[in-house]
């Protein structure tokens, strides 16, 4: 496949470069696509598993504690138990309040130094009956939950749950409170109250939560490193497949990827090689083909053009002695002679065409006026249009459209385009438009005739292509003028669009840069509807077909 | 992977493993030096603020039950009280203590009768002091405010149970000196237990000086109104930094020294304390013969209740004066180990080098133990009682005529005035303390016979005994006492009509606890670090470490040096 020159660069996946930027690069970069999702799963399992572990900690913590303070409390409540009946067995005459002196100083005792718990014994109705109630340490009798009071005083069972236990120094930490009732017979009815602070889970707690969240942190990065490396391992290789094949359909057929490993990319890499070499010979067998036919045609035209001109000469001796042949003879010579004229001219045209295609056509750039090459185009119509009675007008700018460009070429192109208009116009007039601005020119033909389909406008560039086959050629034409006219077009880099509608006639708009380095992207003038949409697809595939 | 690669990554696995679980061995480590005496358990009151529509009973109950906790300066207290007279209460002039439960009678509509045993008192200083056998009777008037009763004239001071006492103050000993400087002198103090800054309180008592009591018997090495530069001594890391005035610096070493000894030894009671950052006027006082911070141990030459290396017991076995130093006892040297004259009711002194003892008229004789030495009679006269040595090498007795002698160990004899005694009081036995400040008697006032603690007062070169007071309440039949330590004495008695046994009391608190007792005991004897020794009837000594008293072999009259 070969590439004029002249042909406009492609626009490349228009649709995909829509969009802000990162949603741009979120949808390009595969490698930033697995490093989030997998950062994001991974801290959603790192964060589940460390709720999981935590929950399980501090449960097992709970539950240890609640053990030791279980069975500590009840050793204490049996041993106050003890010394209660001993006090009231004594017989002795103790104080109410030295007796519970006595109970409470052997449960601070088993705490330990520095107290492990601490204890409470209140009486059941303290206000009423006055009775001594004790507490060690600085704990606060507000720290029983009034609750766990009622529970106690209620089933008469060791009762427990958890609460703040607060200090009288303003200091309140979380722990386990357990009671029990307690009945010093000689004195009151009691309940004993042991008071476990958990201030050494809560730090251990705090240690096992900081390493998880650390440890939690640091997986999520890790895995976040991991998904990074182990992409950048699949992408690197598929990245350079994708630059391989983008440069191999830019042309670069000798382009191939780097086999490494034996792998699957190794084996994609191996598979898109052969798939390249095969496309590389089928494009070389067509591009041969291509040129065998290319050269048939011109050759062909080449060696009609020797008899033909013999051909030419006899005919011309016996067109002008036409007037000695009889009736039918002489209008024989007549269309000896018009046939002759269509054969020389399809003849050039296909020279023409046939230069195109071995890229042989060469640009002769002058700076001329549009309005000249338009009104010498019309002149050259004229004598057609008059036998058609068709009227051209042509609506020119008051400013002068000088362009650059191959005068004859462009010529032959707006000649091209009236003698179409002229000849699928019905005789209606054709309105010729002129316009132009910094970067281009163009000049749009408007018939009013038979018109076009959608279907229709897709073949108008094509060569030999008629809209009615059936349909009487009156002008000569050889089929080939709008395709050599577009060829022209695009060796001056400029956009031949049509627009049309069956009934309504039709429209062909040439649009030239003004100079050789500008790049187009519209046109100064519309298209009839151009507001609609109709046009749109018909541009499309003038794009492409200009691709 | 290749499987070379696997080896290293085996032995990562292996040691975070091995970091994993909980070690079976490893390196020796050394912990912290851990305190003696931790702080022990506060056992607090939780008192009951006043419920409407108490009867003033109700109410002086409340009162005198919120009495006894200390927090917030006695907010609950100060509830039951009108508002004048809650703003007017001064709780911190001193306590009287009630043994058992007071009894409460309404007296008239807006008066309560509160009456009670009185235990004793403790003075603002912390000093406990018995008073058996008084009633405390306290007249309440209440005040009808806002439709509640409130109490109008709250006694100064507190009033609080035995038991209160027990459970809210610690008893700690000032340090003081005896005349000499040689030896600590022990001044017990009762602080509340919830007070914070132990150090602070115990060194701004030893600023203050000795109780009214002790103080004509001992001295302070603390110049004239030199106290703390810095009001609050903190604790840090096991040091206990006590800046004193500037003046201190004048003093000369043995003053600094005799001065190092009363703090470290006060404050090393400190839970925590092990070493004492002395300093004056803000700069370390250099004190000589020590480091600085001074460590708790470094004044051991001043400890009252230090015994020679080689104290051992003495027993009096058929005459024979014998030291008790295992199953086979061994006669001393001298004269005394002769049973020339035979000796009963002996004493040794302090050195370990004179006994005297009482012959069978209990004419007062005296030996030295060497080789050789002769026993001398001291005192002709008989009916002397058993005589003590304490510090000294001069023996006290008590003669016949009440009189207290002091007897040297040239036969020089002084007559000791004793003050303050009741003219209805018979002294029946001494026993001085091996500080020599104080002197327990044993006395007699009608059918009871008790412990009685005076002072030894050393003034323009002769010594008076002075200010006896009670040491406990509960013993009624005494007949023997000895100082186990510096405040605490062996006392051989019975409670009312109890079998005689052999008690302990605390000098701090008056506190009387029975260490039971051998049969028919009949002598005691006890010094610092040794087991007390009792002499039984049955011809035995017994001795007690801790269970039962178990015998120590044939003999009587035990003693230890300075007893």
């Amino acid at each position: 496949m070969t590439l004029g020159p002249t042909s406009p660069p492609a626009p490349r996946t228009r649709t995909a470069r829509t969009g802000p930027r990162p949603t741009r690069v979120w949808r390009q970069s595969l490698l930033l696509r697995v490093t989030v999702t997998t950062l994001v799963l991974s801290l959603i399992v790192v964060g589940l598993l460390g709720l999981l572990l935590l929950s399980r900690i501090t449960t097992g913590l709970l539950e240890s504690a609640e053990r030791t303070a279980i069975t500590e409390a009840s050793a204490g409540l049996s041993d106050a138990q003890r010394l209660s009946s001993a006090a009231d067995t004594g017989g002795s005459t103790a104080s109410p309040s030295s007796i519970v002196d006595t109970i409470v100083a052997s449960l601070a005792t088993r705490a330990g130094s520095p107290p492990q718990y601490d204890v409470l014994l209140l009486a059941d109705d303290a206000e009423l009956s006055g009775a001594p109630e004790r507490g060690t340490n600085l704990v606060s009798d507000e720290s029983v939950p009034p609750t766990l009071r009622d529970a106690v005083t209620t089933s008469g069972r060791q009762s427990w749950t958890y609460t703040e236990i607060r200090y009288l120094d303003g200091r309140a930490v979380p722990g386990i409170v357990v009671g029990a009732p307690l009945s010093i017979s000689s004195v009151a009815a009691y309940e004993l109250y042991y008071l476990f602070p958990l201030t050494e889970q809560s730090s251990t707690l705090d240690l096992v939560r900081s390493a998880v969240v650390g440890t939690g942190i640091l997986l999520v990065l890790l895995l976040g490193a991991i998904a990074v490396i182990v992409t950048r391992q699949v992408v690197a290789p598929v990245r350079s497949a994708a630059r391989t094949a983008e440069q191999f359909s830019e042309g670069h057929l000798s382009e191939r990827m780097q086999v490494r490993g034996e792998d699957d990319l190794a084996r994609l890499a191996t598979s898109f090689n052969e798939m390249a070499t095969s496309l590389e010979d089928q494009i070389h067998r067509l591009e041969n083909l291509s040129a065998v036919q290319q050269r048939f045609v011109s050759d062909v035209s080449h060696e009609l053009r020797t008899p033909l001109t013999t051909i030419r000469m006899a005919a011309d001796v016996l067109f002008e002695s036409r007037d000695a042949f009889d009736q039918p003879t002489a209008r024989a010579a007549e269309l000896l002679q018009t046939q002759l004229d269509r054969f020389e001219n399809l003849l050039a045209d296909l020279l023409e065409i046939s230069r195109y295609d071995a890229g042989a056509a060469i640009l002769d750039l002058e700076t001329v006026d549009l309005d000249d090459l338009v009104a010498r185009a019309v002149e050259g119509v004229r004598p057609l249009a008059d036998r058609r009675a068709t009227r051209i007008s042509v609506e020119t700018q008051s400013t002068p459209l000088p362009v650059e460009c191959d005068p004859r070429r462009i010529e032959r192109v707006l000649r091209n385009l009236l003698d179409n208009a002229v000849e699928h116009g019905e005789g209606e007039p054709i309105d010729i438009t002129l316009g132009g601005d910094d970067d281009a020119v163009a000049v749009t033909v408007r018939d009013h005739g038979v018109g076009l389909a959608d279907d229709q406008i897709q073949h108008v560039f094509d060569r030999f292509w008629r809209a009615d086959p059936a349909r009487a050629r009156q002008t000569g034409g050889t089929g080939l003028g709008l395709a050599i006219a577009l060829e022209d077009t695009r060796l001056h880099a400029g956009m031949l669009d049509a627009w049309g509608r069956p009934g309504q006639g039709a429209c062909f708009r040439l649009t030239l840069p003004r100079r050789a380095d500008v790049l187009l992207d519209a046109s100064p003038l519309p298209l009839p509807d151009d507001g609609e949409n109709h046009d749109a697809p018909v541009d499309a595939v003038v794009l492409e077909d200009a691709r | 992977m290749r499987p070379g690669a696997l080896a290293p990554l085996l032995a990562v696995a292996a040691l975070v493993a091995g970091c994993a679980s909980i070690p079976t061995s490893g390196p020796i480590q050394q912990g912290p030096e851990v305190p003696d005496g931790q702080a022990d358990q506060v056992i607090r009151v939780i008192v009951r603020p006043p419920q409407p529509d108490m009867t003033p009973t109700q109410i002086v109950s409340g009162f005198i039950e919120a009495s006894a906790s200390f927090e917030d300066d006695h907010a609950i207290a100060r509830q039951y009280l009108t508002a004048d007279a809650a703003t007017s209460w001064n709780p911190t002039v001193g306590t009287r203590v009630y043994d058992g439960v007071p009894t409460l009678a309404p007296n008239g509509p807006a008066d309560v009768d509160m009456t009670a045993t009185l235990a004793g008192s403790v003075t603002a200083d912390g000093h406990f002091q018995v008073s058996p056998g008084r009633l405390l009777t306290e007249s309440f008037t209440l005040d009808y405010v806002e439709g509640q009763w409130r109490i109008a004239n709250p006694p100064p001071g507190l009033l609080l149970a035995r038991s209160d006492i027990d459970r809210a103050f610690r008893s700690y000993d000032v340090y003081f000196l005896d005349p000499e400087f040689t030896t600590l002198v022990p001044d017990p103090r009762l602080i509340p237990a919830n007070g914070a800054g132990l150090a602070t309180s115990l060194m701004q008592a030893l600023a203050a000086g000795p109780t009214d009591w002790l103080a004509p018997a001992v001295r302070t090495a603390l110049p004239d109104g030199a106290g703390l530069a810095v009001n609050a001594v903190p604790v840090e890391e096991g040091v206990a930094v006590v800046d004193l005035d500037a003046s201190v610096r004048l003093v000369n070493d043995a003053t600094r020294r005799a001065l190092s000894a009363q703090i470290v030894w006060t404050l090393r009671q400190v839970p925590g304390v092990l070493a004492v950052d002395l300093r004056a006027g803000g700069q370390a006082l250099p004190v000589p013969g020590a480091t600085n911070p001074q460590p708790e141990d470094t004044w051991r030459g001043f400890d009252p209740n230090a015994m020679s290396a080689d104290a051992m017991a003495y027993a009096v076995r058929s005459g024979r004066v014998v030291e008790v130093t295992g199953p086979a006892p061994r006669a001393v040297p001298g004269g005394a180990g002769l049973g020339a004259p035979p000796l009963d009711g002996i004493a040794v002194s302090f050195d370990g080098n004179h006994i005297a003892g009482l012959d069978e008229q209990g004419a007062l004789w005296a030996a030295e133990t060497r080789a050789g030495a002769p026993t001398v009679d001291l005192i002709r006269d008989p009916g002397q009682s058993r005589p003590s040595f304490g510090r000294g090498t001069s023996a006290w007795v008590i003669d016949p005529q009440q009189e207290l002698k002091q007897v040297l160990s040239d036969g020089t004899v002084f007559t000791i005035p004793v003050e303050g005694l009741s003219t209805k009081i018979r002294m029946e036995s001494v026993s001085v303390s091996r500080d020599g400040t104080r002197i327990a008697l044993v006395v007699r006032r009608g059918p009871h016979t008790f412990v009685m603690l005076a002072l030894i007062v050393l003034r323009e070169g002769a010594a008076r005994v002075q200010s006896p007071v009670r040491v406990d309440a509960r013993l009624t039949t005494v007949t023997d006492v000895a100082w186990a330590e510096d405040d605490r004495l062996i006392v051989l008695g019975a409670e009312g009509a109890g079998t005689p046994a052999v008690y302990e009391i605390d000098l701090a608190r008056a506190a009387v606890r029975s260490l039971g007792a051998p049969p028919d005991p009949l002598r005691v004897a006890a010094a610092p670090g040794f087991p007390p020794l009792a002499a039984s009837a049955d011809g035995q000594i017994y001795s007690y470490a801790g269970g039962p008293w178990i015998s120590a072999g044939f003999g009587g009259s035990p003693a230890y040096p300075g007893g």
